[in-house]
């Protein structure tokens, strides 16, 4: 099973899809950061905003808008085709012969799911690491210009997402939530890659279909009922408003299962 | 038939929409310019920090795209199996493209009428009274004419862009292109607040954005019976002439496509599986 995933994983690094995206994910992170270092670059450590809230995976960040406009064609590139690009060249029958039917296909979904978190976890803890160089660490600012210690700001933080935990630890909580957004995007693909098997893909353009409607009824279903289930203030940072995170968890979640059911099947002698 | 296939996708975004459209409306009587100008991106407010209204955009996009992404494979999906079988009865590969090409723009002109038609019927069987009058019927057919031609042309261009690069790349161009204007307006926010004051820069940057000739309310009629409807910025920007842009871009693009089609190679098998 071992030698099945780094196999696979090898594969997948070797294309270009995998890069592409990456140097995508990079060309708005460092836009961000360039950003940010122009526009507090004399200002005053007491007037300062806090080096976490300047990420680009903010809620109310400007490129971070721009990039969650993408996000569900960006979430297909790393690894998504991987399956579609193995039975194209027939080598799933080579691997399948190497490693066992079970080994190969749990294999696939394993390295599409590493694949997918490190394509998006890499440029998120560059920038992470960088603001934590370049921007002092004691400034306490935020972006919607409140004193720290004032009644409506501690008021607004208590609505963010396991509040004790950003008392306790600001750092360790941030990179938390970043692993977060990389591991439901993670989830998404591996859906797609159990659906890709089933053969109901004719054209590879059809595989942009499935998580650019589930994310769309989301958000119908939230204009219907009043909530906000929009995808790009739900899985952000730093979010005060009413917001349902533990739904996209919940989802992806759901969705992993529904994968291993569907390869479980995909696998079987009598398929 | 296959245009089934594209009446069905437009009677459920006209339901989707309908439903969210009754659930905020309460009065019993509807307009059905209101209703014309709610499909076209009406919602959407340029005002001076406008991104919290980008979701209304991005909710009436999508029906295009998906449209976009099942009529990119029309053309394209001939040359992917057994082409030279199929090609071997074929004399004229460029009245076969302009008659392809028809096909397309037939099922993009069901798919808008769809849209719209059931959206209609939803709020009428709701027990809603609809109001029609000369100008809103204007409204509708300019509504569906432009709607059509913008599915067309992208369509056009992804089948294009397919034979020559797989059908993934060539819808990713397309969809980032549409999504890219789209943004522009809320890049732009400080300086395109300002077309209420009819400044110049303000003006020129709305006219020669392309995702401004889908926007029914910006744009202006020598009909005042018309024009009482829509025109809320109070600029010339003349709805006739973006029909006419439209037909123009439409023309080369399948001029485009025809060359590339004359020019390629039968020889190779199965475009889609290659590497």
């Amino acid at each position: 099973m071992r030698k099945s995933i780094g196999s696979q994983i090898h594969l997948c690094l070797d294309r270009n899809d995998f890069w592409i995206s990456l140097f995508l994910i990079f060309i708005f992170v460092v836009v961000n950061y360039v950003n940010n270092i122009l526009k507090y670059c004399d200002c005053d450590v007491s007037q300062m905003i806090h080096p976490m809230k300047l990420l680009m995976l903010e809620t109310h960040n400007k490129w971070g808008f721009y990039f969650m406009q993408f996000f569900p064609f960006i979430i297909v590139f790393p690894a998504g085709f991987s399956y579609i690009y193995d039975s194209n060249r027939k080598t799933h029958t080579f691997l399948i012969a190497r490693y066992g039917v079970r080994n190969y296909y749990y294999g696939k979904l394993i390295s599409t799911f590493i694949v997918t978190f490190l394509a998006f976890m890499i440029p998120f803890s560059l920038e992470f690491v960088l603001n934590i160089l370049t921007f002092p660490l004691n400034a306490n600012g935020d972006l919607s210009n409140t004193i720290p210690f004032d009644e409506e700001y501690i008021h607004m933080a208590k609505n963010y997402f396991m509040y004790k935990f950003w008392n306790s630890s600001p750092y360790v909580y941030t990179f938390f939530c970043l692993m977060i957004f990389s591991l439901i995007a993670s989830a998404f693909s591996v859906f797609l890659v159990s659906l890709s098997t089933l053969g109901i893909f004719k054209f590879r353009v059809l595989m942009f279909l499935p998580v650019y409607i589930l994310l769309y009824i989301l958000t119908a279903i939230g204009r219907v009922t009043g909530l906000n289930f929009n995808y790009y203030t739900n899985i952000c940072l730093f979010e005060s408003s009413v917001r349902f995170e533990y739904l996209y968890i919940g989802i992806s979640l759901v969705l992993i299962i529904i994968s291993l059911f569907i390869v479980r099947y995909t696998s079987s002698e009598v398929h | 038939m296959k245009f089934i296939k594209y009446i069905f996708l437009g009677i459920i975004f006209g339901v989707i929409f309908g439903l969210s459209y009754l659930g905020e409306n309460q009065s019993d009587i509807i307009l059905l310019n209101d209703i014309v100008l709610k499909l076209s991106f009406d919602e959407f407010i340029l005002c001076k920090s406008n991104a919290a209204y980008y979701d209304k955009i991005f909710l009436y996009l999508v029906p295009m795209l998906i449209f976009q992404l099942l009529s990119g494979t029309e053309i394209y999906s001939h040359f992917c199996t057994g082409s030279i079988y199929y090609f071997s009865r074929c004399t004229n590969k460029k009245i076969w493209t302009i008659k392809e090409s028809a096909k397309v723009a037939v099922y993009a002109l069901v798919n808008t009428t769809a849209i719209l038609v059931s959206f209609i019927l939803l709020n009428y069987i709701a027990g809603k009274e609809i109001v029609f009058s000369f100008g809103a019927i204007c409204i509708a057919g300019y509504y569906i004419l432009i709607f059509s031609l913008w599915n067309l042309f992208f369509s056009i261009i992804i089948n294009m862009i397919s034979l020559k690069f797989k059908s993934h790349f060539s819808f990713s161009i397309a969809a980032g292109l549409e999504i890219l204007f789209s943004l522009e307006y809320v890049a732009l926010q400080d300086v395109l607040y300002k077309v209420y004051d009819h400044e110049k820069l303000a003006v020129t940057l709305i006219k020669l954005n392309p995702f401004s000739m889908l926007c029914i309310q910006w744009h202006s009629s020598k009909n005042s019976r018309i024009n009482e409807l829509i025109d809320i910025f109070d600029i010339s920007f003349d709805i006739n002439m973006t029909i006419i842009i439209l037909f123009i871009m439409v023309s080369i693009a399948e001029l485009l496509c025809v060359g590339i089609i004359q020019k390629i190679d039968l020889l190779s098998s199965n475009k889609e599986s290659e590497e």
